[in-house]
């Protein structure tokens, strides 16, 4: 997921799945980091539901 | 929330509800009741809807239901990040789960007056003790319960997480 103003809703959407402090989200532009703090896991769910969620907005 | 940066269920679904729409969440944060969502013919029959359209609310309700779902999977992956334990906490309040299924853990709290808050939700607030007396203080919308850390990693084992 790219710094874009998108990211909110990853961060929201990543921070709640995993557990963890958004603001960690915010801070780090580095996805690399982000699996080592949120999992793997968490990230890919998140990224995968944040982009479901921008693609409906964009065609609805 | 205040000292805990995790948003909760209502964030996230005014989130998604918001951009679906391609309008701003506040209104929606405003309107949502804490488990006003977790209802979708009252949601999809109430100013909600009519602020952010029948569409756009029915969606939102869904992806936000995926949404929970990835939260439980990932929560009960070995993939998934290491909780503490006021994340667990918060965890089963979040899970409205009632007192009465949680028993075997709970001790009167006012058997602990000396407890030190650290965080404050919605309709949680979660408490450990400064104490190494083996207690953890959890307080939902059931009511303020002590509950021994042994439960804790009980509640740990028994549904998975590390």
């Amino acid at each position: 997921m790219p710094d874009t103003p998108e990211r909110a809703l990853f961060c929201s959407i990543l921070s709640y799945v995993s557990g963890r402090p958004l603001s960690e989200c915010e801070e780090l532009p580095d996805d690399a980091e982000l699996n080592d703090i949120y999992g793997a896991e968490a990230v890919e769910r998140a990224t995968r539901i944040a982009e479901q969620v921008i693609s409906e907005a964009k065609s609805g | 929330m205040v000292g805990y940066d995790v948003p909760d269920r209502r964030d996230v679904f005014c989130e998604i509800l918001g951009k679906i729409a391609l309008r701003s969440p506040g209104p929606c944060l405003r309107e949502a009741g804490q488990f006003f969502f977790r209802n979708p013919e009252a949601t999809l029959s109430s100013k909600m809807a009519k602020l952010y359209g029948y569409d756009e609310t029915k969606r939102a309700i869904e992806l936000e239901a995926e949404v929970e779902k990835a939260k439980d999977e990932v929560r009960r992956s070995s993939a998934g990040p290491r909780l503490t334990t006021v994340q667990i906490l918060q965890e089963i309040a979040r899970k409205e789960i009632p007192p009465v299924r949680m028993v075997n853990g709970m001790e009167d709290l006012n058997s602990y007056p000396s407890v030190h808050y650290i965080g404050v939700g919605d309709t949680s607030i979660v408490a450990e003790s400064p104490k190494p007396d083996g207690v953890v203080i959890l307080e939902t919308e059931y009511g303020s319960f002590a509950i021994r850390k042994d439960f804790v990693k009980e509640y740990k084992r028994r549904f998975g997480y590390k």
